[in-house]
């Protein structure tokens, strides 16, 4: 079965080149680009399952990014490398819908989520349905009886 | 310009309805009005669809009162309808004392069918309004100055082994409150130990809230048994009340400018579990108290209040010791990026919007999740007229009419509170921003109240009573002297009412130049 494939915007080239050692087992393919317009190109031509985009980049930023490909009605899921300082910034590409926040270069768990975005892409293309509320909060209920 | 008034009736008055759509047409006081057979399903749609200033509920015909003050306590207690009076028509006066929980359950003024209509309709519109119309002058007793002791309307909201939760309107600052507690009618004592108040809760059915001691006999003996509570009274207490221990019910916010949801959730939820209190917006009202709070506000991109506000919720929230869950619906973004944005651990979200049946769901699994660690007390039903109770303060009066009354307070009255008189009998005052410039005095507030809850029986003993006052001055009235006055008038009345079933027309009674709108003075705490 097609897993799908990965795109990973960021303007550190070696972070690219590492990830993208690091996650290729676990998808389709990985597609990389250096800056939110390389992005736009690839997100354009190739069927993206899945973004995993640093929020401050030069030439195009992680909100202009977002903020373009939503506009096109696309809600693929958005992963978002952030760190110290971001806070804003975050806080505006949540309004366009974040799939979750990674602090650099901190990535511990980055493929569990990148498979659960993966099946979010899926679900998001085959329904109107959002993330299952009742189990997130069902979730949350069941922590708040381990105390 | 004279504002357009609009008012809900819900009855089968024809001769009530009649009254006050002539009243409305006038071109003094222009008004709408909307009238149904019953509230049943109809009043809280009502409320949100028409939004009217003032709303009348004949409860003559009426076979539930807990179900209308059920339905009217939830609207009241809801920001975006706080500000709609509430009118209960009786149709007579043994029929209103029956219902004095009314008084504590969001009804702010009470009308006994067969006295001038005319009257109530101007004070409802002057309430909600700030009409003042024509407001007939009526006879005056002026310069009375005379102190007297007026019952604050309270309520008991729930009892627990040692202690019970009072509501009122009253700021109370003193340790121990004079009042009867009738929910133990073998208790004579009169005098209770205040706690102190509740850390803030959401509005019930009164501004404030204290836990107030219940007077139990110590192990060795020796108090007065009437004036305290032994263990084997309070045991049999306990086991005749048995149906009324439940779990204090979850509170609930929810912040949604989906007005119509109002009404699904009223329907839906079970109010026994949980207490709603809606808004339209997020403001610094929604305080961090709540075990749930539904934030239903469409995050989009380029505008900053839905995810701004948000932002603002969950930072006043962590500041508690207890974090309330947050369900944010209508947000693009996942519950662990949330969590993660907002450092705010306890947030669920959703794209989609809240619904009744999914707040009905989250409401009922949390319940049974904490139910064992919410506190098990006696909660009385809302009809239950032994939850009234009657706090006594200290006014001075200075003049008195068959409509109005003005006095000296010491406290600062939240205005539209409901206080009780005795001059001569029992009536009801609501506090309404003065009519007339009041003289100040030092360490004390200048009120004005309208009466209410009168019948025309009443009314025409208070006229007597004035009359009476203003050619020969009382120097005391005290409740005895009220009594007395009273037993010595009541013969007269009784028989002058026989003989005139129709009442004239209240004395020297002319019409004012019309003022078309008032501003209110007031500042501070008020009910509406």
């Amino acid at each position: 079965m097609s897993k799908g494939n990965l795109l990973i915007v960021d303007d550190e080239p070696l972070l690219l080149k590492r990830l993208k050692m690091n996650l290729e087992e676990y998808v389709d393919q990985v597609y990389t680009a250096a800056d939110g317009i390389e992005a736009l190109e690839i997100l354009k031509s190739q069927e993206i399952r899945c973004v995993i985009c640093d929020v401050n980049m030069p030439r195009m930023n992680g909100i202009e990014v977002i903020k373009k490909i939503r506009a096109e009605k696309n809600d693929v899921p958005f992963i978002f490398f952030t760190g110290h300082g971001n806070q804003e910034m975050m806080m505006e590409v949540a309004k366009y819908g974040a799939y979750d926040f990674f602090n650099k270069p901190q990535f511990d768990g980055l493929e569990e989520v990148i498979s659960h975005g993966f099946k979010h892409g899926f679900h998001s293309k085959t329904s109107e349905q959002g993330p299952d509320l009742m189990s997130d909060y069902q979730k949350l209920l069941g922590d708040l009886g381990e105390d | 310009m004279i504002p357009q008034s609009r008012i809900s009736y819900f009855g089968s008055d024809p001769d009530f309805i009649q009254e006050l759509r002539k009243f409305l047409s006038h071109p003094h006081h222009p008004g709408e009005l909307e009238c149904y057979p019953d509230t049943k399903g109809m009043l809280i749609r009502t409320c949100v669809k028409d939004r009217p200033g003032v709303v009348i509920i004949d409860v003559t015909d009426s076979t539930s009162n807990q179900e209308i003050l059920e339905e009217v306590l939830f609207i009241k207690r809801n920001q975006p309808y706080r500000g709609i009076l509430f009118v209960a028509l009786f149709p007579d006066i043994d029929a209103l004392e029956r219902a004095k929980n009314y008084f504590t359950a969001g009804f702010n003024l009470f009308f006994v069918k067969g006295c001038e209509s005319e009257s109530l309709f101007r004070d409802c519109l002057y309430i909600a309004y700030e009409i003042t119309g024509s407001f007939p002058a009526y006879a005056k007793a002026g310069k009375i100055d005379h102190s007297v002791m007026a019952q604050v309307h309270s309520t008991v909201r729930s009892i627990s082994e040692s202690s019970f939760i009072l509501e009122t309107d009253l700021e109370l600052s003193q340790e121990d409150i004079q009042f009867t507690l009738p929910l133990f009618p073998d208790l004579r004592a009169k005098s209770f130990m205040v706690k102190g108040p509740l850390k803030p809760k959401p509005f019930f059915t009164m501004l404030n809230s204290y836990e107030v001691e219940l007077p139990l006999a110590n192990a060795w003996g020796g108090e007065d048994p009437e004036l305290t509570l032994l263990p084997d009274t309070l045991e049999t207490w306990n086991s005749l009340h048995q149906g009324f221990l439940k779990h204090e019910p979850l509170n609930i916010a929810v912040i949604s400018d989906n007005e119509f949801l109002f009404e699904e959730i009223f329907q839906s939820v079970d109010h026994e579990k949980v207490r709603i209190h809606f808004y339209p917006s997020f403001s610094q009202e929604v305080t961090t108290i709540y075990d749930l709070i539904f934030y239903d506000i469409e995050i989009l991109p380029d505008e900053s209040s839905g995810l701004d506000d948000l932002n603002n919720l969950t930072l006043m929230a962590q500041s508690q010791t207890e974090r309330p869950i947050i369900i944010s619906t209508k947000n693009p973004s996942t519950t662990e990026a949330t969590q993660k944005l907002l450092h705010y651990p306890s947030i669920v979200c959703a794209t989609g919007p809240l619904t009744a049946p999914v707040l009905h769901k989250m409401s009922s699994n949390y319940f049974t999740k904490r139910k064992s660690d919410l506190p098990e007390n006696y909660l009385f039903p809302l009809d239950s007229s032994e939850r009234v109770v009657e706090i006594p303060q200290k006014v001075f009066i200075t003049t008195l009419t068959e409509h109005e009354i003005t006095f000296y307070g010491p406290a600062e009255l939240p205005m539209f509170t409901l206080l009780q008189f005795q001059l001569p009998f029992k009536f009801s005052v609501i506090l309404v921003p003065s009519l007339m410039r009041l003289p100040m005095r030092e360490e004390s507030t200048h009120y004005m109240g309208f009466v209410t809850a009168v019948d025309e029986k009443g009314l025409e003993t208070l006229r007597k009573f004035i009359n009476s006052i203003i050619s020969q001055p009382l120097t005391d009235y005290g409740p005895e002297a009220m009594e007395t006055y009273l037993k010595s008038l009541l013969p007269q009345v009784i028989q002058e009412v026989v003989q005139t079933p129709l009442a004239e027309t209240p004395a020297q009674r002319t019409e004012v130049s019309e003022a078309p709108t008032i501003k209110r003075t007031f500042k501070g705490n008020s009910k509406l």
